[in-house]
């Protein structure tokens, strides 16, 4: 059964966001910039992601985010995870 | 040749005190930090040497999801020692000439036990991403490794309740033999939450709180000792070469002068003499002493009903007919049993206890077991007592016995 995403760009980069400050205390750099270079480390971008798929009650493919991401680039995993629920 | 091998740095994080000078305090007053320990959803409360704080400002935040209590309380404890030998910052220059060598039963037992809380009854498949790393046994001496770039050996030993006695003396034989010039040693625990009380209490072992001041729960070699009391706790030192010392100009606390492991090869939880007495009869050899060069020893008496009676017997056997002059005490009435830290604190007694010309008191000994009869320093410590040699013995489950020498200088 397909449900309706819900989730805006805007609401998923915030809940990013909410993970990385809760978790971590860390204010991400800009959109389009690597998270890593906040001080963030792979294991940490597994937690946010665990996080999301929490939040969104979805498994998101790891292995299809980009070696160094950016905070839209989970946002655009997430979509298309959303999508295919 | 072999080389001196002295402590040049004190670092404490115990039930009686976060620096050696509060640690010395409450051996001179013989004041206890035992208090009373108790859980959510656990029925039961318990004494316990109970560790005040989180220690999480010595991290960034980012980090802290990494860390288990055991790590903050031995990062603290190894920074402290640092900055007492006058090494803040750690190794300037790093290389494989310094090392570390930590002792822990149960290594980040708060992480494991959450876990698997999480895993039973909250109905989690996956852990955090940090989880494993966060429980290891090995992770307080890689976090110190890190945060001071010592890049020779890093080992955690775990031999029970004798695990930083055999850190401390791996240490010593690295340095010893011209291998290190400097290790980071000691030992570090943090269980007191309800599954590992639990655990305890199986045994039968644990001293049931004191009705009137629940401070004096334990009494080793006491008629009425009813059990050990779980502590918490992380107590590292900077051991060097006497000559690396003395190149850089770092004050000296002591000389560790001898080590000893044995094993009792006897049964998995209870103590047999023969393991005790071959580790402290090593340790003398090792030192070159005679049981009678000794002015202290700092026994590792848990208070069990048990245990007490074979370590007496134990160190009557090793000492010989010095057994009623030299005097023996076990603090773990005061900062209760530290398991892989205990070893450590204990030496960091015998440290303090040289340092400052007294003898450490068996608090709250008012009545002695005359089957635990041996030169006991009842109630009160003993001041104006040069010392100028003092072992301190540790027995852990499974057998093995550790005992260091300390001399001073």
């Amino acid at each position: 059964m397909s449900t309706t995403t819900t989730w805006s760009d805007e609401a998923i980069t915030a809940k990013i966001r909410e993970i990385a400050k809760t978790t971590f205390g860390l204010d991400l750099p800009d959109s389009g910039l690597p998270i890593k270079d906040s001080g963030l480390d792979s294991l940490a971008l597994i937690d946010i992601v665990m996080g999301l798929e929490e939040a969104f009650g979805c498994q998101l493919p790891l292995e299809r985010l980009p070696a160094n991401p950016t905070v839209n680039d989970f946002v655009a995993l997430a979509q298309v995870s959303l999508a295919q629920q | 040749m072999k080389k001196e091998v002295v402590v040049t740095g004190l670092g404490f994080v115990s039930p009686i005190g976060q620096s050696a000078a509060e640690v010395l305090d409450h051996l001179l007053a013989v004041r206890s930090g035992i208090s009373l320990w108790s859980a959510d959803g656990f029925t039961k409360t318990f004494p316990a040497g109970i560790v005040r704080g989180d220690f999480d400002d010595h991290f960034e935040k980012k980090d802290l999801p990494y860390l288990d209590r055991i790590t903050k309380m031995s990062v603290a404890a190894a920074e402290q020692a640092l900055a007492d030998a006058g090494l803040p910052r750690g190794l300037d220059e790093p290389g494989p000439r310094a090392g570390i060598f930590a002792g822990t039963v149960s290594g980040g037992a708060e992480t494991q036990t959450q876990w698997l809380r999480d895993f039973s009854a909250g109905g989690k498949q996956t852990a955090r991403p940090f989880t494993l790393m966060a429980g290891m046994h090995n992770a307080p001496a890689a976090w110190i490794s890190i945060r001071h770039r010592i890049v020779g050996p890093v080992i955690t030993h775990t031999s029970a309740c004798s695990s930083s006695g055999a850190a401390i003396g791996d240490a010593l034989r690295w340095i010893r033999n011209g291998d290190l010039d400097l290790a980071i040693a000691g030992g570090c625990e943090a269980t007191l939450n309800a599954p590992v009380m639990g655990a305890w209490d199986g045994l039968r072992a644990l001293a049931r709180p004191d009705t009137e001041d629940v401070g004096r729960s334990c009494r080793p070699f006491s008629r009425s000792r009813s059990g050990l009391v779980l502590a918490e706790g992380a107590v590292f030192f900077v051991l060097e070469s006497a000559e690396h010392a003395a190149a850089r100009g770092a004050r000296v606390h002591a000389t560790l002068s001898g080590y000893g492991i044995a094993c009792d090869a006897y049964h998995v939880g209870s103590p047999h003499s023969r393991g005790q007495t071959a580790a402290i009869a090593a340790a003398l050899h090792d030192a070159g002493l005679r049981p009678s060069d000794l002015s202290y020893i700092n026994a590792h008496a848990t208070a069990t009903p048990t245990g007490d009676p074979v370590e007496a017997a134990s160190l009557r056997e090793a000492l010989g007919d010095a057994a009623d002059a030299v005097p023996v005490s076990s603090t773990k009435a005061q900062h209760g049993h530290m398991l892989g830290a205990a070893s450590a604190m204990e030496l960091g007694v015998c440290i303090l206890a040289m340092q400052h010309d007294f003898l450490p008191a068996t608090a709250f000994l008012d009545d002695i077991d005359p089957v635990c009869a041996l030169r006991h320093v009842p109630g009160a410590a003993e001041r104006g007592v040069q010392i100028r040699h003092t072992l301190s013995l540790s027995a852990g489950f499974g057998g093995t016995n550790t005992a260091l020498v300390l001399s001073k200088r």
